[in-house]
């Protein structure tokens, strides 16, 4: 290639030009960019990193986890993890889907509901659901009044107690990526396929249900990873049979002052939850053409 | 066995395609708005009708009322003689064209045109023919695998009419269906649809704003105007014979002449115009107008030459000649400030722009209408 064509070719002004935006583009990420290292990649790398120092460099605190006691806890919190995200899909998409059906000020209206929620702190909300379900609370009195039992029940400190609030505090996570997947799907589909034949249910089978999967498994996700690091709702309504990952960390750190310990808890809970993530994303992204929809 | 079953098949939809559709006395209300206003229409079999009507006029809510997507407030629709007002949307077995074609996203393009088959129950095997023999009728043979995002606009459009036709449908509806295509490719499938059309026996209607396409399209075109129908005529009918002012205005161009009907002798009437002079026209069939009335004439300008020297007819300047290829349309002002069209083949009048010219037209041609007249 000789000279002359390189310059007609208007590649090197090209270039710097993409050089300069590539500078404005760091300049701009830069303060977030040093605020996560700084406050947030450096303190994790050095509360990781405890697991395998001990003296020098060791495998001791990965291989004191083998033992059942840790393995059944990561093992319940995956699966009640999984639990928790499959009720909450469950319950929240006839939400997101009144929702997407709705006008804009029923959508708005409903979506408030959904989010205020949010604005209440767990742990106070935790709390009030020790009230309903506690041995004397709410909920026995009421069936205690309806005649359904004759003795108050033991709800508190179960799986059952801590799936139920855990469903309670984290459904908006899964109504929003749904609602904003069915409501970007045209509205004419719906009714194309009535037209060419096809009833309520066989309409919702082939063409809605498949449009919003990638909503579906985005809000699945974030409940499921969200849940896998629960430490309140787990800590103060759950009891020993229930007990997930987070709560052990927190107590190992904290009462057996075994940083170490917590801290290779911590990475192999980061790894799994990294490798069910990575599963999630697969699926979703297997079936090409859902890019179309979205 | 099985060739009579075939054979029964063949039959049913030998009398599927191409039935009659009958619309009688529908109207519909949207809150106080009057969407559709008392339309009768008897579409033959194998019939291409066009609903043809300004945006907003109710073509649309009359097409979704025949689909059944939406239901009448009064009036009845039979299909072939029985009663379909009742019948929702997925058991009429139409056919449909939307405006944004409508396929489904996440399905191959032969997906979506065996989607109307498996609705129907038709077994797998028996659905790959049909499938392939809809994609090789629209020229598609290459592209059944492909998503509709990776396909061109027209061959979407394409796809969406093989989705519509491949179950033999007793009624094809289309709504604006070459809305979003360009002009080249929208007058390229006007003539595949018209062949698909002639070639199925199938009975369309045809939802458009464009006349062009409808007059050009079309056995019949419906006139809709503010929900009612104006008019129901073949093509020709319609632009040689407009029943409303507003049909004469909307189809075609046309110049109007304001007065008042001042004597009537059979089907023709005396109009003084507003400028003093009398002209003679045709009064409208079937309708009467009253003696004194404020009317209008309506010429076609094509009906219309111009002559140089200014006589007792209308008359004005010539401002402007342009010449459009296959005819020369010359635009001339009134002194009332009014616009009048002549157009000729090319050779036409020899008047020069800015010269004093008077407007001739046979009176045959000149159409009296009541003026502001809805219907």
């Amino acid at each position: 290639m000789t000279a002359a064509s390189i310059v007609s070719s208007g590649r090197p002004l090209r270039l710097a030009l993409g050089n300069r935006r590539a500078l404005v583009a760091l300049l701009l990420l830069a303060p977030a960019l040093v605020l996560y290292v700084a406050l947030y990649f450096v303190p994790l790398f050095d509360f990781l990193s405890l697991s395998v120092v001990d003296g020098g460099l060791s495998t001791a605190h990965f291989s004191t986890l083998l033992d059942m006691t840790y393995l059944s806890v990561l093992w319940r919190t995956l699966w009640m993890s999984a639990l928790v995200g499959a009720i909450c899909t469950a319950l929240g998409f006839p939400v997101a889907y009144l929702m997407s059906r709705s006008s804009a000020i029923g959508a708005a209206a409903i979506g408030a509901c959904v989010m205020v929620p949010l604005w209440t702190s767990v742990l106070l909300r935790t709390y009030a659901w020790t009230v309903v379900l506690q041995y004397r609370g709410v909920l026995n009195d009421l069936l205690l009044t309806l005649g359904l039992i004759d003795q108050p029940l033991r709800f508190m400190y179960s799986k059952g107690a801590v799936i139920t609030v855990m469903v309670h505090v984290l459904l908006p996570y899964v109504v929003l990526p749904l609602y904003t997947n069915l409501a970007s799907i045209p509205r004419e589909l719906p009714t194309a396929a009535r037209g060419l034949g096809a009833t309520g249910l066989r309409i919702f089978i082939h063409v809605t249900l498949p449009l919003c999967l990638p909503g579906v498994i985005a809000g699945f996700t974030l409940v499921f990873v969200l849940s896998t690091g629960f430490f309140v709702v787990p800590s103060l309504v759950g009891g020993p049979a229930s007990m997930m990952v987070a709560t052990l960390i927190g107590r190992e750190i904290s009462e057996n002052l075994n940083w170490a310990q917590g801290a290779a808890m911590s990475v192999v809970l980061l790894a799994t939850a990294t490798v069910c993530l990575a599963m999630l994303s697969r699926l979703r992204h297997m079936d090409k053409r859902q890019g179309s929809a979205a | 066995m099985r060739e009579q079953q075939l054979r029964l098949a063949d039959d049913r939809t030998a009398r599927v395609a191409g039935r009659e559709m009958r619309v009688e006395a529908v109207s519909k209300k949207f809150g106080q708005a009057v969407a559709v206003d008392d339309v009768t229409l008897g579409i033959s079999a194998g019939e291409f009708v066009s609903l043809l009507g300004p945006s907003g006029s109710g073509k649309s809510t009359l097409l979704m009322i025949i689909a059944g997507f939406e239901q009448p407030d009064s009036g009845e629709l039979f299909l072939g003689g029985e009663r379909l007002t009742d019948i929702p949307p997925h058991r009429r077995n139409f056919g449909h064209v939307f405006q944004k074609y409508a396929l489904f996203p996440h399905m191959t393009a032969a997906e979506n045109i065996a989607f109307p088959l498996k609705m129907r129950g038709i077994e797998k095997a028996k659905r790959g023919p049909m499938v392939a023999n809809a994609l090789e009728r629209m020229r598609l043979s290459a592209l059944g695998e492909r998503l509709p995002h990776q396909l061109s606009g027209g061959q979407q459009q394409r796809v969406a009419l093989a989705r519509a036709i491949v179950f033999q449908p007793a009624l094809l509806l289309m709504d604006e269906p070459l809305g979003a295509l360009d002009k080249k490719l929208r007058e390229e499938m006007q003539i595949e649809i018209k062949q698909i059309q002639r070639e199925l026996g199938i009975t369309v209607v045809f939802v458009t704003h464009d006349q062009d396409e409808a007059l050009s399209l079309s056995d019949r075109v419906a006139v809709i105007n503010q929900g009612g129908l104006s008019q129901f005529a073949t093509p020709r009918e319609l632009y040689d014979r407009p029943s409303s002012r507003f049909v004469a205005d909307f189809v075609g161009d046309n110049n109007f002449f304001p007065g008042q009907l001042i004597a009537t002798a059979g089907r023709k009437g005396q109009v003084k115009l507003d400028g003093g002079k009398v002209l003679a026209g045709q009064l409208p069939e079937g309708k009467s107008i009253a003696l004194g009335a404020k009317v209008e004439i309506a010429v076609r300008p094509e009906a219309v030459s111009l002559n140089s020297k200014p006589d007792s007819r209308v008359s004005g300047t010539l401002i402007d000649v342009q010449f459009t290829g296959g005819t020369t349309t010359r635009i001339v002002r009134h002194a009332s400030g009014a616009i009048y069209l002549s157009r000729a083949l090319s050779a036409g009048s020899h008047a020069a722009q800015g010269d004093a010219v008077s407007l001739q037209w046979d009176e045959t041609s000149a159409f009296i209408y009541p003026a502001d007249g809805r219907a």
